[in-house]
């Protein structure tokens, strides 16, 4: 069955569904710049995505970039001009430029794949059952794939079938909340200590954590949403298929 | 007599489908019929101008990734710290985004009925079937139903 379809709509495999869908090129380059890989993530391109985003933590890291984002923010630009490093600074610009424009480009790209897709109508597999996994398309709450993502990234993306992923993304969080103490100062502040809550916490850490929060929610939505649109179209294949020769006759001669 | 059932879609639809098969109505006394909910294209990804929440929710989270940011930096300057800062910049972010949106489009879109029927199911029986029938629907979430006796064979 797999490689057979010369244009398939979607795929479904150990590590989840994979599948075209039509989507804002603006917004896949806005993700493209939370965080790069984020825009990659969308357009269902999970290898590449996943080495964008451990070459962005990478490189933001040796640059100081997230520090001097806090220090331009709280206007001490003398300092933000301080901590950046220029060996790191400028190709770092260079690849994040392209990052962006090469989703945006890859989005027009693969919307019109999609259309094709579409058009073609090849039959989409429901199930995958496998020795150790067992995938497979049902109706998804897109709220509740948010929710647990905005609570902590990956739980989405889990809820989502997408486990690979999910792990990914759950690792990097812990690491988040252990390298920026982000639970802790919010201990801190829930007993009142908000000084120290402050002073804990690790900037350059700290600000991976927003764009990380809110690439992760959007995509658990956006996905949730995908895989109803999916059920309803391989849902309306099979009825079509299924009963195609019904001899009910509403007004019989 | 004929019965007449609306779905969403749903699994319950094929188990009850299947089920209706398995206690003996033939598969072509069945007939199912794709209902569009839209003007076109029955099967479009694209987003389409109707989707005005799930387009709202996308300027939404941009809006509000973009204002956490903002807001964790200059929270350091804050009393309430970063992390609050942060995080009542996303929901304000996210309000103003979304807010925003519907506000632009607002006007264009009609609201529409969550669960629509998407499936018309009429299944073709005897007399004595009909109640079978009717429970089962019933019991895989089957949206109305309605039953009628074949016209030709009215007295």
């Amino acid at each position: 069955m797999r490689n057979q379809l010369r244009r398939p709509l979607a795929t479904i495999s150990v590590y989840g569904i994979n599948l075209l869908h039509r989507q804002n090129p603006y917004v896949v380059a806005w993700w493209s710049a939370a965080f790069p890989g984020f825009g990659h993530y969308l357009l269902n391109q999970y290898i590449r995505a996943t080495l964008l985003t451990i070459v962005e933590v990478i490189i933001n890291y040796l640059t100081n970039i997230n520090i001097a984002i806090v220090y331009s923010f709280c206007g001490e630009f003398d300092m933000a001009k301080s901590v950046v490093q220029p060996r790191w600074a400028i190709g770092y610009i260079i690849i994040y430029f392209f990052i962006i424009w090469d989703s945006y480009r890859s989005a027009l790209v693969q919307n019109k794949l999609c259309h094709l897709a579409q058009l073609e109508n090849e039959r989409v597999a429901a199930v995958n059952l496998r020795p150790l996994e067992f995938q497979y398309i049902e109706p998804k709450k897109p709220w509740l794939a948010a929710l647990y993502s905005f609570f902590f990234p990956g739980l989405g993306q889990l809820y989502n079938h997408q486990f690979a992923l999910a792990f990914y993304a759950m690792m990097w969080w812990w690491i988040y909340l252990t390298l920026s103490r982000a639970h802790e100062s919010v201990t801190l502040m829930m007993v009142g200590n908000f000084q120290e809550s402050i002073a804990v916490l690790h900037p350059q850490w700290l600000l991976f954590m927003p764009s990380v929060v809110g690439g992760s929610t959007y995509y658990a939505y956006i996905m949730a949403r995908e895989h109803n649109r999916l059920f309803r179209i391989e849902q309306r294949q099979f009825l079509a298929e299924r009963y195609s020769h019904s001899e009910v006759r509403l007004f019989p001669r | 007599m004929l019965v007449i059932g609306t779905f969403e879609h749903s699994l319950e639809l094929e188990q009850a489908l299947s089920l209706l098969e398995h206690d003996g109505i033939a598969r072509k006394h069945i007939l199912v019929i794709l209902m569009d909910t839209d003007p076109k294209n029955p099967n479009q990804f694209l987003s389409k101008p109707t989707d005005l929440y799930p387009n709202a929710i996308e300027v939404g989270t941009a809006f509000a990734t973009a204002c956490a940011v903002i807001g964790t930096s200059v929270g350091f300057k804050l009393a309430w710290g970063p992390i609050f800062s942060g995080l009542s910049a996303a929901v304000g972010g996210f309000i103003v985004g979304f807010g925003l949106y519907l506000f632009v489009k607002k006007g264009i879109h009609k609201t529409r009925s969550k669960r629509l029927p998407e499936i018309c199911v009429i299944v073709q029986c005897t007399e004595e079937q009909v109640e079978l029938v009717t429970e089962t629907l019933w019991k895989f979430g089957v949206l109305t139903v309605g039953r009628v006796k074949e016209p030709s064979l009215r007295a």
